[in-house]
């Protein structure tokens, strides 16, 4: 069976149209990079996609994994340990949390912070937690919303050879106002504009358009 | 075929429900009740201290006319009031405080608010049976009369806290005003609920509008399971299924059209 996240003209208002008539088809091993202004509806597209919020018209169509955005930390509870917090993701997504304990403690480099609880953590730790947990459990597919630096640039070499090269196999949606990771790791090229979602071959055609709006 | 894989569709969704539920009772333990399980003593403390207040303040003012042993009367009445007091507390802000974990693509809001339920549900029960098992080992309440009518009220009255907690959850999201309402429904609700009156003490005439009230049905069963024949119960059965029906279905449907109003920050 084909793996695959199918956008069909989907359309999102709050106060104002923020996404207009989106058609996306991101096939398994796509990596998209989408390109959008702050303000554009990056975040909001993340958000259709991942599924926490519904298009006010059109489908979402999911026939493949998708991850909740990468690093997010919104949900974590201040009263849970690190540990709750990995048996609870790991639960819903129906994977064994004791075969994940040994990768999210090393990798998040929380020594025995891991067993107390998030609310005594620095935002660093948090994050560092938030980073594990999501390459934890494996995806399909993998959102992210802006690459966002986490703690110092050892632990930001190790997160992009965690994901960029250990699961470069899968696909991944990184929407940015940088181009950086962009041009670096994705083969699909958009641009967010105008509510609008505009599909470009090459990354120079996309970073042009992006550029001189 | 068709018909069978949209049927393993619906199980494999019904699996995957059940156990975002779990994880998340599992969660909603730690964050409630605390590391300690003094935490959870509270849920056991609360109606006791209730219970014995009442039949403390109801014997000094001898407000005991209608021939029910008050102990019981108000361990019953508080108890199964409970069942739908609290989900409404509880289901009011279910999304709202776990809306971050609709990231989660398995995580639905109808999780939030079923898995709030549950919690309360089992907690408030084995509160009941507990004190009610300490009370008869004091020598405080005599043994139940008849335990099936206990029951059918108990369930009937926690399906009707199921229904009305799913209608406050989309509510809460789809009107915000209703926040400022929760507190004096409760209120006028509780005191019009049944669970602390019996419908023998109204005047007739009254009465028979009174079964219009689905959970005084509910709360008749539970007194007669507990104290039998010392009293005539009101009640319709069919009434009360097809209301907590009605408003489950409502609360899912418009738990259903909320999920599209949702602001996710």
């Amino acid at each position: 069976m084909s793996k695959y996240v199918k956008l069909t003209n989907v359309s999102m208002f709050f106060d104002r149209p923020v996404l207009k008539n989106i058609d996306l088809t991101i096939n398994y091993g796509d990596k998209i990079g989408i390109l959008g202004r702050n303000g554009s509806g990056k975040s909001t597209l993340i958000k259709i996609i991942s599924g926490a919020l519904r298009p006010t018209t059109g489908y979402v169509e999911k026939k493949m994994k998708v991850s909740w955005p990468l690093a997010f930390q919104g949900g974590f509870q201040g009263s849970l340990t690190g540990l709750d917090n990995l048996k609870f993701i790991c639960r819903i997504y129906n994977v064994n949390w004791k075969e994940k304990v040994d990768f999210v403690m090393s990798f998040s480099e929380l020594g025995e912070y891991f067993y107390k609880p998030v609310k005594t953590y620095s935002s660093g730790m948090r994050a560092r937690l938030a980073f594990a947990l999501s390459i934890a459990i494996d995806f399909d597919c993998y959102l992210i919303d802006e690459i966002v630096v986490v703690g110092d640039s050892r632990f930001h070499d190790k997160c992009r050879i965690e994901l960029f090269e250990g699961k470069k196999e899968k696909s991944f949606v990184i929407v940015s106002h940088q181009p950086s990771y962009i041009k670096e790791f994705c083969n699909r090229f958009f641009v967010l504009f105008k509510g609008k979602l505009l599909e470009f071959d090459s990354f120079d055609s996309a970073w042009k358009f992006y550029s001189t709006q | 075929m068709w018909k069978v894989e949209e049927l393993l569709k619906i199980i494999a969704g019904f699996r995957i429900m059940m156990r975002v539920i779990t994880a998340l009772i599992l969660r909603e333990i730690i964050t409630r009740y605390g590391r300690d399980n003094l935490g959870f003593l509270w849920t056991f403390l609360e109606p006791a201290m209730f219970t014995i207040g009442v039949t403390i303040l109801w014997n000094i003012l001898n407000f005991n006319k209608h021939g029910f042993p008050i102990t019981a009367f108000v361990l019953v009445g508080y108890s199964s009031g409970l069942l739908w007091r609290h989900t409404i507390i509880y289901s009011f802000n279910a999304i709202s405080a776990n809306q971050a974990l609709l990231y989660h693509s398995v995580v639905k809001p109808i999780d939030l608010v079923i898995s709030r339920f549950i919690l309360e549900f089992l907690s408030v029960t084995t509160a009941f049976v507990f004190l009610c098992i300490v009370y008869i080992a004091l020598g405080l309440i005599n043994p139940p009369y008849d335990l099936f009518y206990i029951i059918i009220g108990w369930f009937l009255m926690a399906w009707f806290g199921l229904g009305l907690g799913l209608l406050f959850a989309a509510l809460s999201i789809l009107f915000e005003v209703v926040g400022h309402f929760i507190q004096a429904f409760t209120y006028i609700f509780w005191i019009l609920s049944g669970s602390l009156y019996a419908a023998e003490w109204l005047p007739p005439n009254i009465r028979e509008y009174s079964l219009f009230i689905p959970t005084l049905t509910n709360a008749e069963l539970i007194r007669y399971g507990m104290f039998g024949n010392i009293f005539t119960p009101y009640y319709d059965i069919a009434y009360s299924v097809v209301f907590n029906l009605v408003l489950t279905l409502l609360g899912l449907y418009l738990l259903r059209v909320a999920h599209y109003r949702l602001e996710v920050d």
